[in-house]
């Protein structure tokens, strides 16, 4: 214990040196290290990728990730609900609208220098399958694209014929989709523990792991032998990075940390404010309002008639999402931009609800924000509710957690008013619209209208560019507003912001941003 | 102070000038209470923040949950809006005031929890003795093992949401301190003459504990009770923050915290004003433990 | 004395029981499905049924206690529903983080601490100890979260970060995991420069509380030593007031110091939670809360038994060390 006040005190002295100095050595390493973070293109999201496996993954930060490494037979590319040849060049449909034959590109190599070909294709999607030793249960969305097949053949290395159960016009659409389409190189299957690729990652995409550090980031380098000249990637790196708090995210994009992350409404000023820019991406995102199947169409209608759903949306979201008069959105086959629900007319609804002697009604909600709603289910809820009570009627509300809420609704316990909302996957209408078949499990509304029914599986037979399938899809989505499942709330936009010099960022509707074609100008 | 131990050395004295004593105890316990400047800073604004808890709601200049519509940013402070209003327009100002009776009753709701179950349990375990102590004190060690917030977390996922489950949670917590004093604190005076004889005259367990054991450690309690309000006050502004805590749009500091996050680099008013409450609330019951320390128990 | 250590160590096993159980309760009994996090919105009731049976979920409450005892003891803390990697993985690849950063912030709390506290003691009453005592107060109530956030929003440039451990361009692959250790090995000064510059924040806001606390417990153990009778026969002796603080003051009033130190560390370790939520720093602290949120029940589980049980370790070193140094207590007789 000697002089030991005067050690404590030399050390302080030593670390308040050494941070001095410290910062004058980094500022003169950054600049000659500046060329390496010119070369990357850094992305934050909120929450950590779950797997690097693309048929296992179910959630946005996970496919963010695997959208870029992997990659399927079709993809979306910019606003465009059409389909774009990836892996595949072409295919041809039976007369019976059940076997596709698709013609696969040549010379496509794996990030590890196995080639791609028909086998690849059938192991991949075999491995899906209901029945498949390899199927796990958090295969959700290769069922959603694969569920109706029912064999896959492989006649020449270039070539997969794959035949559906019934026809499904979407198919092609669905195989488009960023989550659960990609295939994964044949070692890689090979060699992963528990049925799991995310140690050993390798796809065909523009980009290929090369590193993951749990909670903080994945590391991605450019594929150089990419299949495709023109869409390779400008940037060297790539980085997708977990930020948690968004006030955190904010002041990285500040700092120039970090060159692009989604954002809320709340920080575009802010954002623009610091000299960045805030990018608007359509999205097919549809907030709604469900019905209990016990309420009368008339109290429906009431219900519907006592909202300003074109002031409430603009106060709400402040210009983040539009009023929704459809459920379908623009960009989709078949959209409306008014589908004929009852309009905004509180003496019409106050005296249904006297005839009816309705004084409080029951609502249930999430508490979260989602996607489709970026406030949070409890502000909507208590917006609606405010505007009910404008015209007599008290509103009880139930607020639950997310988990608990989908309880709810599968079971049929909620209100009369429930909140729900879609994501579309794929640039179909029918996957919207699909929602209110009375067959689907999370058909929550519990709608039950067969024509409906019929008109849908109609569209599945029509070839998917038909204009008659359009225009039964404007038909269903009338069907909706006549017969008022639902009510329509708000579409979303999602915002991104950007450093100010970065070029050409792409996000589809579907929500799955390319981070290929960006690129930063000087 | 000589006169004071004096007086502990005479059990028996004790129990019949017990009037007289307690009056001259507690002029000396004032006396150096008034001596310690800080600790009575400390009084007045905890006296301050509890009439403020108690009385504030009926003076706030408007309603606390009153949003207005079409407003896109929190409004920085102005004469109207003495701390500005938060992005729905709510006034701040008021909703700190609200918040005041929220936390302040979180706080010394909690406490009492947590002292009515440490107390029962660790005279239980201290009177008792034997396997009923070893049990007591192995489920003490365990809510000990387990780090507080990471408890709290857990409690509040198991009872849901509401004031008085997050009350029980925060309360769960702090159940060791007082059992651990509790029960210290008979152990060590189980074997004095006093209590033997109370036994032989024929006093039930209850009224021996609660009349000639209990007497000794108030003050040490009282101490720990003030300090627990401050830590109390703190936790349900840590589970507020987050997202676990009072439920908006009650106001709650926490809360209001997390909420303000958002808005941070463009309004930081909003962050300004409830971190500058809690840590005020937070520094009055520390000041106040504090002094109450260096004159009712200066050997802790 | 091995004796003594080996008798805590047998009673670590009850108490850690306790904890796994009050964990299971907790989660099991009255939390939420998790499977709708794990297999999206497409999901029917029926298929979020069968997967709760696969994961075992839908038997019995004691048979599932079973189950989950019985995979303790072999070491299977289970694996994560989100990600299906197995817990014990999971944590071993967050603690690294979590570890550099309370140990940074534990060295910073204790320089820092003891020297206010030592000097405060020694100049009792004048102005540096009237300022250290509100800085202490201070530091003791203000909300971590909230002094996070206004650091941040004060100190963040291009040079102090805000959050992570690390630029990933400069990331080393493989290594201790412990970024200050892997660059001074490698040899590479800008990583380490890099390491320590993400660090210097976080650290501070996680040692603000402990510092506080150190400090004033320095203060008034030092205080009390001043006081002692063989202070003031070394003083009547004529040494020095200097000699008389350092060689024997200090070596005194320090016991009881290091022990509020042992225990501030266990503290940190465990809840340094609000801190890395504020700074993105991927430790065990974020995990648990991440875990907490999308009930995800092995890492909550095994998070939380992980922590206990490095606290209960801690607290069993920061004793023996107290007994060691301390030559007034006796083992086998310890008063609560």
């Amino acid at each position: 214990m000697f002089s030991f006040k005067r050690v404590l005190a030399l050390g302080l002295v030593f670390s308040a040196i050494g941070v001095v100095f410290s910062g004058c050595w980094l500022q003169s390493g950054n600049e000659s290290g500046d060329s390496s973070r010119s070369n990357t293109f850094i992305f934050a999201q909120s929450s950590d990728p779950l797997k690097i496996d693309p048929h296992r993954i179910t959630d946005n930060f996970s496919t963010n990730v695997n959208a870029n490494v992997y990659e399927g037979l079709y993809a979306f590319e910019g606003d465009s609900p059409n389909p774009v040849p990836r892996l595949a060049v072409s295919y041809e449909l039976s007369d019976d609208g059940c076997v596709y034959t698709f013609e696969l590109k040549k010379g496509v190599k794996f990030h590890d220098g196995s080639e791609f070909n028909a086998s690849v294709v059938k192991r991949n999607i075999d491995r899906t399958l209901e029945g498949s030793p390899t199927r796990t249960p958090d295969m959700e969305y290769p069922r959603v694209i694969y569920g109706d097949v029912s064999s896959v053949e492989t006649e020449n290395p270039h070539e997969v014929k794959i035949k559906l159960k019934k026809p499904d016009s979407s198919f092609i659409a669905k195989l488009s989709m960023p989550l659960g389409s990609g295939f994964i190189s044949p070692k890689s299957l090979d060699e992963a523990k528990d049925n799991d690729v995310s140690n050993n990652p390798i796809g065909t995409g523009p980009f290929a792991v090369e590193s993951w550090e749990k909670g903080s980031c994945v590391k991605l380098k450019r594929n150089e032998n990419y299949h495709d000249e023109k869409r390779k990637s400008k940037f060297e790196h790539l980085v997708i990075k977990t930020i948690s708090d968004p006030a955190m995210c904010i002041a990285a994009l500040k700092n120039k940390e970090i060159d692009a992350t989604s954002i809320d409404s709340s920080y575009e000023d802010v954002v623009k404010k610091d000299g960045n820019k805030v990018l608007s991406f359509t999205s097919y995102l549809t907030s709604y309002m469900i019905f209990n199947p016990n309420l009368s169409q008339e109290v429906r209608r009431a219900i519907s008639q006592s909202i300003d759903f074109e002031k409430l949306v603009k106060s709400l979201y402040k210009g983040k999402a539009e009023v929704a008069n459809s459920f379908l959105l623009k960009g989709l086959s078949g959209y409306i931009e008014d589908a004929g629900y009852p309009k905004y007319d509180p003496n019409s609804a106050k005296q249904i609800f006297e005839s009816n002697k309705i004084t409080t009604l029951n609502m249930d909600a999430y508490s979260v924000s989602k996607p489709y709603n970026s406030i949070g289910g409890k502000a909507l809820a208590e917006a609606v509710a405010g505007e009910l009570s404008k015209v007599g009627v008290e509103v009880k509300q139930t607020i639950s957690d997310w988990p608990a809420y989908v309880k709810k609704l599968g079971g049929g316990n909620y209100g009369e008013i429930a909140f729900c909302g879609w994501h579309a996957d794929y640039a179909d209408s029918s996957n919207m619209l699909n929602l209110f078949t009375s067959d689907n499990a999370i058909n929550y509304a519990r709608f039950n209208n067969k024509e409906y029914d019929s008109f849908l599986k109609e569209t599945q037979t029509l070839p998917f560019g038909d204009p008659k399938r359009a225009q039964i899809f404007t038909g269903l989505d009338k069907i909706l507003a006549k017969d008022l499942p639902i009510r329509t709330i708000s579409h979303e936009t999602m915002l991104i912001g950007t450093l100010s010099n970065v070029e050409n960022f792409k996000m589809p509707p579907v929500g799955i941003p390319n981070f290929n074609e960006v690129y930063k100008s000087q | 102070m000589s006169s004071e131990v004096s007086k502990e050395n005479n059990a028996s004295l004790e129990q019949v000038n017990l009037i007289d004593k307690q009056d001259s105890r507690f002029g000396d316990m004032w006396y150096s209470f008034k001596k310690n400047k800080i600790a009575v800073v400390g009084l007045v604004i905890a006296i301050f923040l509890i009439f403020v808890a108690i009385f504030g709601k009926f003076f706030t200049p408007f309603d606390p949950n009153l949003t207005e519509q079409d407003i896109l940013n929190p409004r920085p402070p102005s004469q109207e809006h003495w701390f500005g209003t938060d992005e729905q327009g709510r006034d701040i100002f008021s909703r700190i005031i609200n918040g005041a009776s929220v936390s302040i009753f979180v706080g010394v709701a909690s406490v009492g929890f947590s002292l009515l179950l440490g107390m029962v349990l660790g005279a239980i375990a201290g009177y008792y003795g034997g396997k009923i102590d070893t049990i007591i004190m192995r489920f003490i060690d365990i809510i000990l093992a387990i780090p507080s917030i990471l408890l709290a977390m857990c409690l509040i996922l198991t009872l849901g949401a509401g004031v008085g489950k997050i009350i029980m949670a925060i309360g769960f917590i702090s159940i060791p301190q007082y059992a651990r004093i509790i029960r210290g604190s008979i152990l060590s005076e189980k074997e004095n003459d006093y209590v033997e004889a109370a036994r032989i005259v024929g006093c039930s367990d209850f009224s021996i504990i609660f009349k000639t054991i209990l007497p000794n450690i108030v003050s040490g309690i009282i101490v720990r009770a003030a300090l627990g309000i401050s830590s109390a006050v703190l936790e349900v502004a840590a589970l507020g923050y987050l997202g676990l805590g009072i439920k908006p749009p009650q106001a709650e500091w926490g809360t209001m915290l997390s909420e303000s996050r958002k808005f941070v680099i463009q309004a930081p008013h909003t962050l300004l004003f409830p971190g500058l409450a809690i840590t005020l609330t937070v520094l009055a019951f520390n000041l106040l433990g504090d002094g109450l320390r260096d004159v009712l128990d200066p050997k802790s | 004395m091995i004796n003594y250590i080996f008798k805590r160590l047998i009673l670590l096993i009850p108490v850690v029981l306790g904890v796994a159980t009050i964990v299971f309760l907790i989660m099991r009994v009255f939390l939420t499905d998790p499977s709708q996090s794990v297999l999206g919105k497409y999901a029917t009731p029926e298929q979020r049924i069968e997967w709760r049976r696969d994961q075992g979920l839908e038997e019995p409450l004691h048979i599932q206690y079973f189950v989950f005892l019985k995979d303790l003891v072999s070491g299977n803390f289970g694996k994560s529903y989100k990600t299906n990697l197995p817990i014990s993985k999971e944590v071993f690849l967050r603690f690294p983080a979590t570890a550099e950063l309370a140990i940074s912030a534990i060295i910073l709390a204790s320089l820092v601490g003891v020297t206010i506290g030592v000097i405060s003691a020694v100049k009792k009453n004048s102005i540096f100890d009237n300022i250290g005592s509100v800085f202490s107060l201070m530091g003791v109530s203000i909300p971590v979260f909230w002094l996070g956030i206004l650091l941040v929003m004060a100190f963040c440039n291009g040079f102090i970060p805000t959050g992570d451990r690390i630029d990933m361009l400069l990331k080393p692959t493989g290594g201790t995991g412990f970024y200050l250790l892997d660059a001074l090995i490698l040899g590479r000064f800008n990583l380490f420069l890099d390491a320590f510059r993400h660090l210097i924040l976080p650290s501070c806001t996680l040692a603000m509380h402990s510092t506080a606390v150190i400090a004033r417990m320095t203060r008034s153990s030092v205080l009390e030593t001043l006081d002692q009778d063989y202070i003031r026969t070394a003083r009547a002796k004529g040494l020095p007031e200097r000699k008389v603080i350092i060689f024997h003051a200090l070596r005194n009033a320090l016991i009881p110091v290091i022990t509020v130190i042992g225990l501030q560390f266990g503290s940190l370790l465990a809840g340094a939670v609000l801190t890395e939520t504020i700074f993105s720093w991927p430790g065990i602290g974020k995990y648990t809360v991440e875990s907490v949120q999308s009930s995800d029940f092995p890492a909550v589980q095994g998070v939380v038994l992980v922590v206990a049980i490095i606290f209960i370790l801690v607290n069993l070193f920061v004793d023996v060390i107290y007994a060691l140094l301390d030559p007034k207590i006796k083992f086998g007789k310890r008063s609560e």
